[in-house]
């Protein structure tokens, strides 16, 4: 079966057609109830009629605040009609996220829902009605399900013949930029529909499949290959509105599903979960991506599932499908690559100064095609990073192209760790931990380091009856990965912070991890000047010069630094040297906060100058034992242990020391306000 | 609530009617100061700056006077960066036959006056305490961003009042006063505070004791020593440029975090014994104990007074035929007003060795280190393990009569024995 026609077509125009082919076949289903071809084109028609009816025009931006529910595949369709551009967000989104999407975009109608109950005590309705208040463009705000809706669905008009071309943008997708702010991808209606087919015809998709609508309907892998490749095929969608292992594995055994897509934590959560039985599933194959993807994870899935799972790799600014592997590539290339490029997508690696490399040399992965975005919304300078002349799309994704053309991803550009020159790439070494039988979840991100210039932490988050130590993960991932790869530090948590139940958020978690360890009581005083050791010693090695530098009480200190440290000292903390010789040894030691009863008056200068956060806090001096866990956040002046759940409060950092802190010392503060100023 | 006379220095330099201790403040500089040791680093940070110049030159000291006259070639290299960079961004710079020791150098010449807030990449920029100056240390990471804004953050120290009651007896001066006061309160008693120096009995402080004084407040770990700015501190000051200064004092009702009283009419001179300034003896305890060296002037006793106080011991006696003692004025001025009095004459007619302005012998850099075992009398402000050289060397701190008149003993003296 193939699909080439659909190439040639608006996502509108798609449903109009299936529905003239598919008329009587289910399309939507939610619990018991289903939506048919023709009924699901009825309502987009009617729909789309009641959005015409609120003025709304070709162009404009339809937000949609929705979980997996039929309503959202209705409204992707009746916008695409009236030629709106769809916004999704993602429900699971924090209010000041959503309200960050929707400023930037400035949508005139948002759809939404109401259900507290299901959704973590959050009322969507009520949170998209405050926002209103502060965006004036806003004109409605409407609930599926409320007397509005039913008046937007009421009417039967036909609509025009649409005036859409593919080139139009259907979707602007949000992704993250490097810090953390939202961009607005967007995606034509051509773009998308190819896409959508080449998957739909990877797949082998038909009529008689049944797809599984998991992974979340706002981000472009549940548009392209769930909603819209399940379409082309005139398969059915299963919508599941909030993703729960034991619900995925109960819609899979009675909705009969035979196509499943993921992330690998789904497909981890429901094979490890009590409900999974492997006679009960049907599933023919499906599509595991968005994050790295374990070997044995994927082998056990094509063995306990028996299915043919697809691993591919795409990104929102694709469409987001850029490879995939196929149903007759061999064992390494199915289990250990992306596989390669769909058909009209040319990839490339490139070094950092953007020269191409040949196969098998490692770079940044480009992507260029059908698929990629026009560009990001209202941000063309974002734009031109993102796209070069040529149309190349950077990726910021470690690829090697392989000479026989599967590709295989090492890793984020940024998360990279360069850990004194040995390249260490979190995704394999999150692989290594995440085997270990008592790991649930593991993230590793890096720490800035004086001596290594970076190193790598393990975040790591124990299953519920796992009894292991720090030592026991290290000794387990010696086994298994190169010296320089093995993590630093480990440190256990209860979750992993993740944005709209996306992939983990790791400069959040680069944060938290900086200012997070283990107590060190330290009793002493740090004192004398840096001067006179640095000439006795004659070496600017920071360690070695502590040793003179922190005469007599300071050899304890020197002896015991060691990784992960957060210093609390049981009374002044400090050196009196003019020098940051006393605070660098610390941070090169690891240390990664001090707090104290008190400081020398350098020393706590110097610290923070150098970006080594530094409280004043004589209750948590009292009150943290050596070895408890202890958290830090200076802006809000906050201490806590996590060994003895209590809560201390320092003095809070103002403004313009936190920004020292988190642009790792004054000298780029300063720069910050120099350039202010300019 | 009333203010301390720290706590007034810092609102104004911040243009907030007030501030309160514990306090986060970015303030302005009126003078940023380095030396060539600090002021290379502080250069190196600089650089790194994107875009940075240096925002107010004529607020910007650079003092050549660690390692000057360059002792070697590393030391010349470091002085040769300093001095390329003060010619290319126009800041103040001095230079060997032109300078001193910084802190005797800049009241001296009228760049610092009372109530300004000087900022210097040393740790004894609290010496300008002295005449109500708010001086304070900084990292060298500190001294860019100083050039870089013209401001500084800062913390608003707490204050301890310390009172000094009658009048100080012969031989007793500010040096002693404030060895006392750091033996009892200890090398952290004012830990990231303001020591404010009060009393009956500073009227009667010579210029060159209230310095002394101020020297030595980061020894107790303080964040600057101060004394308000009087009739004494305003004659200095007019006969030393054009600025008038700002005048503070503190309120009636002002807080502070501990207040000492001290009856000084009783006191001795005091000696630091190794290795840390508050190890602190009356010179009694300590007579009798055999030197090397003695070491008279540099920054906490090299005012012209100092040289005074020394000269006056030594006038007219030789030092012991086992003691080599170094004086070192405290700048080029001080050296010719010295000269000009006749004491360089007494000097050298006792056998000492009169240097050029430096830092040198104090931090164990030149012109004067000690050996293995060697034991030094010294009116300079630490006496850690090697801080004037081998790490198996012994520093006693003092004033100038006591080191002078050790110095003709060869053991530890009281000055009355000599002059009586």
């Amino acid at each position: 079966m193939t699909y080439e026609p659909t190439h040639q077509m608006t996502i509108g125009e798609l449903l109009a057609t299936q529905a003239a082919k598919y008329g009587q076949r289910p399309f939507l289903r939610l619990g018991n109830d289903r939506i048919t071809y023709a009924e699901a084109e009825r309502q987009a028609n009617a729909l789309t009629a009641g959005l015409r009816r609120l003025g709304l025009e070709a162009g404009d931006r339809l937000a949609v605040l929705l979980p997996n529910l039929p309503e959202y595949v209705l409204a992707l369709f009746a916008a695409a009609k009236v030629g709106l551009i769809l916004v999704p967000i993602n429900v699971r989104r924090h209010e000041t996220e959503v309200a960050a999407r929707l400023e930037k975009t400035r949508p005139r109608a948002l759809l939404t829902f109401s259900d507290p109950d299901n959704f973590h005590g959050v009322d969507h309705l009520a949170l998209a009605r405050r926002l209103q208040a502060d965006l004036p463009d806003l004109e409605r705000v409407i609930a599926v399900g409320s007397a509005e809706w039913a008046d937007l669905l009421g009417s039967a008009a036909v609509p025009p013949a649409p005036t859409t071309r593919l080139e139009d943008t259907a979707v602007i997708a949000h992704t993250l930029g490097s810090s953390g702010q939202p961009r607005g991808a967007m995606l034509t209606h051509g773009g998308l529909a190819r896409n959508a087919a080449a998957v739909a015809q990877i797949l082998a998709a038909t009529p008689d499949d049944v797809f599984l609508g998991a992974v979340p309907f706002s981000n472009a892998f549940g548009i392209t290959p769930t909603i819209l490749a399940g379409a082309i095929a005139g398969a059915e969608l299963v919508c599941l509105p909030r993703y729960r292992p034991g619900d995925a594995l109960r819609l899979i055994r009675e909705a009969s599903v035979t196509i499943h897509h993921g992330v690998p934590t789904m497909f981890s959560l429901e094979l490890n979960h009590p409900d999974f039985d492997p006679a009960a599933c049907r599933m023919r194959t499906g599509i595991m991506s968005g994050a790295p993807c374990p070997p044995e994870l994927v082998r056990r899935v094509r063995e306990e599932m028996g299915c043919q799972l697809l691993l591919a790799y795409g990104l929102t600014e694709a469409s987001p499908g850029v490879t995939i592997t196929r149903f007759d590539d061999g064992p390494v290339t199915a289990v250990e690559t992306v596989g390669r490029p769909h058909e009209g997508i040319e990839l490339k690696v490139v070094d950092e100064q953007g020269r191409d490399l040949p196969p098998g040399a490692e770079g940044e992965l480009c992507v260029r095609g059908y698929n990629v975005m026009k560009g990001y919304w209202d941000d063309p300078e974002a734009t031109a990073e993102a796209i070069d002349s040529d149309g190349w799309l950077r990726t910021g994704d470690l690829a090697v192209i392989d000479p026989d053309g599967p590709a295989r991803i090492v890793g984020r550009k940024d998360e990279v760790i360069n850990r004194g020159g040995f390249k260490v790439y979190p995704g394999p070494v999150e692989m290594v931990l995440r085997s270990h039988p008592g790991v649930k979840e593991a993230a590793v991100v890096s720490i800035p380091d004086l001596i290594y210039g970076e190193i790598s932490c393990a975040c790591v988050v124990k299953r519920p009856s796992a009894d292991f130590s720090e030592g026991d993960l290290l000794n387990f991932a010696a086994e298994h990965l190169a010296d320089y790869a093995r993590p630093d530090r480990v440190l256990f948590f209860d979750a992993l912070p993740r944005r709209g139940g996306g992939p983990v958020w790791k400069e959040y978690l680069r944060e938290r991890v900086r200012i997070h360890g283990t107590a060190w009581k330290f009793g002493q005083n740090i004192d004398t000047d840096a001067i006179i050791p640095a000439r006795r010693c004659n070496t600017a090695d920071p360690r070695e010069l502590a040793l003179y530098c922190m005469e007599d009480a300071d050899a304890e200190f020197v002896n015991n630094m060691s990784r992960g440290d957060l210093i609390v000292a049981d009374a002044n903390f400090g050196c009196g040297s003019s020098r940051e010789v006393a605070p660098l040894t610390i941070k090169a030691a690891g240390v990664s906060a001090v707090i104290a009863k008190s400081f020398a008056r350098i020393f706590f200068r110097n610290a923070i100058n150098i970006g080594l956060p530094i409280l004043e806090c004589p209750e948590a001096v009292d009150r943290i034992q050596e070895g408890d866990r202890v958290e830090v956040e200076p802006a809000a002046g906050v201490i806590r242990n996590l060994t003895r759940d209590e809560t201390y409060r320092a003095q809070p950092f103002p403004d313009f020391l936190q920004r020292i802190i988190d642009r790792g010392g004054l000298l780029a503060y300063v720069e910050d306000r120099l350039a202010q100023e300019a | 609530m009333g203010h301390t006379l720290a706590e007034k220095i810092l609102a104004a330099k911040c243009d907030q009617d007030e501030v309160y201790p514990g306090e986060f403040i970015n303030a302005r500089v009126d003078v940023a100061l380095a030396s060539e040791l600090s002021g290379v680093l502080a250069i190196e940070e600089f650089e790194k700056i994107k875009g940075a110049r240096v925002r107010e030159p004529e607020k910007v000291v650079f003092v050549m006077d660690h390692f000057t006259p360059a002792k070697d070639i590393k030391s010349a290299q470091i002085v040769k960066r300093c001095r390329d960079f003060a010619r290319k961004h126009g800041i103040r710079f001095y230079d060997v036959g032109r300078a001193g020791i910084q802190h005797v150098l800049l009241p001296e010449q009228g760049i610092v006056v009372p109530g300004d807030l000087v900022a210097g990449a040393d740790s004894h920029t609290c010496t300008y305490g002295f005449l109500g100056a708010f001086g304070t240390g900084i990292g060298s990471t500190d001294a860019a961003a100083a050039m870089a804004l013209g401001e500084v953050w800062l913390k608003v120290p707490e204050s301890i009042k310390f009172v000094y009651h009658g009048r100080p007896p012969k031989w007793v001066g500010g040096k002693d006063l404030i060895l006392h006061t750091i033996g009892d309160i200890g090398v952290a008693g004012a830990r990231y505070q303001a020591m404010e120096f009060t009393g009956e009995a500073v009227p009667h402080l010579s210029m060159a004791s209230r310095f002394s004084m101020a020297n030595m407040a980061i020894e107790a770990g303080a964040m600057a020593g101060l004394f308000a700015a009087d009739e004494v501190t305003r004659a200095f000051v007019r006969q030393r440029g054009d600025r008038e200064g700002l005048y503070f004092e503190s309120d009636p009702d002002a807080e502070y975090a501990a207040v000492y009283e001290y009856d000084v009419t009783q006191m001795e001179p005091f000696i630091a014994a190794p290795f840390l300034p508050s190890n602190v003896k009356p010179v009694s305890e300590l007579a009798g104990l055999e030197i090397d060296q003695v070491v008279i002037g540099m920054c906490t006793n090299g005012n012209l007074a100092d040289l005074r106080a020394a000269a006056e011991v030594l006038k007219g006696r030789k030092i012991h035929p086992h003691v080599r003692a170094v004086i070192v004025p405290g700048t080029q001025k001080v050296y010719l007003d010295a000269l000009r009095e006749g004491l360089i004459e007494i000097f050298v007619d006792a056998n000492c060795s009169v240097t050029t302005p430096t830092c040198g012998p104090c931090l164990g850099g030149h012109m004067g280190v000690l050996a293995e075992g060697e034991r030094c009398v010294s009116t300079s402000n630490r006496n850690f393990h090697g801080r004037m050289g081998h790490i198996e060397s012994e520093v006693y701190l003092a004033n100038p009569y006591v080191a002078a008149a050790s110095a003709i003993t060869g053991v530890i003296t009281s000055p009355d024995e000599v002059m009586n």
